[in-house]
């Protein structure tokens, strides 16, 4: 038995009630930590991960000794001193063997670049990144990521390619039809550049093998993927495996980009905490897609994707760059980390994938035509009650009340039926809810409304939680509207 | 449309505390020592919490092996270099040529509960500062992510 003496430097000594050092008595090291452990947890903690093993951060001396593998050191007899070092350091790997001659030349145009240089050229070549989906987005990006001399990159897709491909998926061409989008992609990424290392997944993304995928040692994952489920699997995978995620969507003339995961960042589950009802938003295949929106989008997610890898520029992080290709616009939207976000929030409740296609529209997600389940009228004590019905409405408004209204439908539907003759409603459809809530004041009583009640109700939900206590979903929407109060204009 | 300044989104976060003058004190510092990488301590007043405001940026040498591109500090060295009454509060170190995103190795090391500032240097002059905290030690997770600081 031994007194084991752990002399701890400025950083620790707070977690020791402001002690430079702690004593315990232990026969063997790993004794000594275990009573450590139950003296001064909080200290042992940051020295120990769970499975026992001292923190990557964390160095042991003893004597002068290299005590971190506290099983092989032998037992302990008297006064023993440890000296516990944290590594207080950080850095990047070293850039690998020099440039060949035909490298050199190959990207000269981009080795001219201060931001990228000889160093940069070879952080690139040691780089790795996975691409999902080689579809629209995944097809510039690709191209650029290979062209650029990116040294490994990985495909997932599961798709052949079809004829409607063709007019924006530029990795494919018209030989190429029926057969396997990665295998197309793979010869037409190595006649581009053969340097670069290419590895194929003809597997359709989803919770069993995604872990595993992502696993395979990737410095950055690039999302091309056209479905709420894989971007959402996507996203939480590389938030669980802390792989910074450059993130691209499209639909008819817009696209969103941005960069998700990466440290002090937020994730996609900040920005958009749940998937839009089922058919709410559809997909290219429903609503069309603009050929060279894609191609925007994916040179976008290219361009951050090496801004990344060589740290050059201002990256993503933190904004949602919105791209409107028929007012040709780009404008930006501030997204920060929400601490209560259930997977990179401060206590988080997703710790591995769960079932995504049940997430995003198995039964019980409920469809624009469903009833919400929390909408029950009722709230509790002291706060304004849930729902408010269309006469209460009518009454409100016609007493001049001042109400916050916000309308959730589609532009379209506004066409159809609308609160006439009342001034100063708010049109924020449901797909932009999680961006444009903080338009609305907060301390306003807000009548939420949609054509039945299901979608208003989801988004008061969202708006209380955002801390709109004043939020209230009108019972029944538009419909119950026209059926009680304005029979001129037609239900739908 | 929302920004950074609409009280709406996330107001939750809180931003570091650096005031101008430790500002300018980590640039001249970081401008000293380019093209290597400089680093040191941020300090702050002991009676003022783990949310003190940062008093001051105090350099120290860079012990790594390739101070081009990595850092590191002597842990035991830094108790001498907190002044009395002060608290250590966390660690700045600077990125010659690059952006002051952390590095994988940045974030792998950094000590859970202590600040990191970054600082860019690009070209012998001081730009972009990147501020955060990590909360875990096993985690890529952070908190109090004000970008830039």
């Amino acid at each position: 038995m031994a007194r084991v003496t752990f002399r701890l430097p400025e950083p620790l000594r707070e977690l020791a009630g402001g002690a430079s050092s702690v004593s315990v008595e232990g026969g063997s090291l790993r004794e000594a930590l275990d009573r450590l452990a139950a003296e001064a947890p909080l200290l042992a903690g940051r020295l120990l991960a769970d499975d026992g093993r001292v923190r990557p951060y964390v160095h042991l001396y003893m004597d002068g000794r290299d005590a971190r593998d506290p099983d092989s050191v032998p037992p302990l007899r008297g006064d023993v001193e440890i000296a516990v070092v944290p590594s207080i350091a950080g850095g990047r790997p070293a850039p690998g063997p020099a440039l060949t001659p035909e490298e050199r030349a190959r990207y000269h145009r981009q080795m001219i670049l201060p931001e990228v240089g000889e160093a940069g050229q070879r952080r690139l070549r040691s780089a790795s990144v996975l691409v999902v989906g080689a579809g629209g987005l995944g097809s510039p990006a690709a191209l650029y990521l290979a062209a650029a001399g990116v040294g490994r990159l990985g495909l997932v897709d599961s798709d052949a390619v079809d004829a409607s491909n063709l007019h924006r998926q530029v990795l494919h061409d018209t030989p190429a039809v029926g057969r396997a989008k990665v295998e197309v992609a793979s010869e037409r990424l190595g006649r581009l550049n053969p340097s670069v290392e290419i590895e194929t997944h003809a597997v359709r993304l989803d919770a069993s093998n995604a872990m595993e995928l992502f696993g395979r040692g990737w410095d950055l994952v690039l999302d091309g993927s056209d479905n709420f489920p894989t971007r959402y699997l996507v996203n939480d995978a590389c938030v669980l495996l802390g792989i910074p995620l450059v993130y691209g969507a499209i639909l008819r003339f817009e696209g969103q980009v941005s960069l998700f995961a990466a440290p002090g960042g937020p994730c996609y589950r900040c920005l958009f905490r749940e998937p839009p009802p089922p058919g709410l938003v559809p997909g290219c295949a429903e609503a069309g897609v603009l050929g060279p929106l894609p191609g925007l989008v994916g040179s976008i997610q290219a361009a951050e994707a090496l801004k990344w890898l060589l740290g050059a520029g201002r990256p993503l992080t933190g904004r949602l760059l919105l791209v409107d290709a028929a007012e040709m616009t780009f404008r930006e939207v501030a997204v920060r980390r929400d601490p209560a976000c259930p997977l990179c929030g401060d206590a988080p409740t997703i710790t591995g994938p769960i079932d995504y296609e049940a997430f995003c529209g198995g039964p019980g997600d409920g469809g624009p035509d469903t009833e919400s389940s929390a909408a029950d009228g009722t709230g509790p004590e002291g706060e304004l009650p849930f729902e408010i019905g269309v006469e209460e409405l009518r009454d409100r408004l016609a007493a001049g009340a001042s109400l916050q209204l916000v309308d959730v439908r589609e532009a379209e539907e506004r066409e159809i039926s609308d609160l006439r003759g009342v001034a100063g409603i708010r049109h924020i459809p449901m797909g932009e809810l999680t961006v444009r809530y903080g338009e609305l004041d907060p301390e306003r009583e807000t009548v939420v409304y949609c054509r039945s009640g299901a979608r208003s109700g989801r988004a008061v939900e969202f708006l209380r939680d955002r801390g709109l206590a004043g939020a209230r979903n009108l019972r029944g929407g538009m419909n119950e509207w026209v059926e009680r109060v304005d029979p001129s204009q037609p239900r739908y | 449309m929302p920004d950074a300044t609409d009280p709406g989104i996330r107001p939750r976060l809180r931003p570091l505390p650096l005031p101008a003058g430790v500002r300018d004190r980590l640039a001249r510092h970081a401008e000293a020592a380019w093209p290597a990488e400089a680093c040191g301590i941020l300090v702050g007043r002991a009676d003022a919490g783990r949310d003190a405001p940062v008093d001051d940026a105090i350099p120290l040498p860079n012990l790594a092996g390739h101070p081009d591109r990595a850092w590191r500090l002597d842990p035991l060295a830094i108790a001498a270099r907190v002044p009395p009454g002060g608290r250590l509060l966390g660690f700045w170190h600077s990125h010659p040529d690059r952006s002051p995103l952390p590095s994988r190795r940045d974030v792998a090391l950094a000590l859970p509960g202590f600040w990191q500032v970054v600082i860019a240097v690009s070209g012998g002059r001081a730009g972009a500062r990147a501020a955060w905290r990590p909360v875990r030690a096993d985690a890529p997770r952070q908190e109090d992510s004000p970008w830039p600081a």
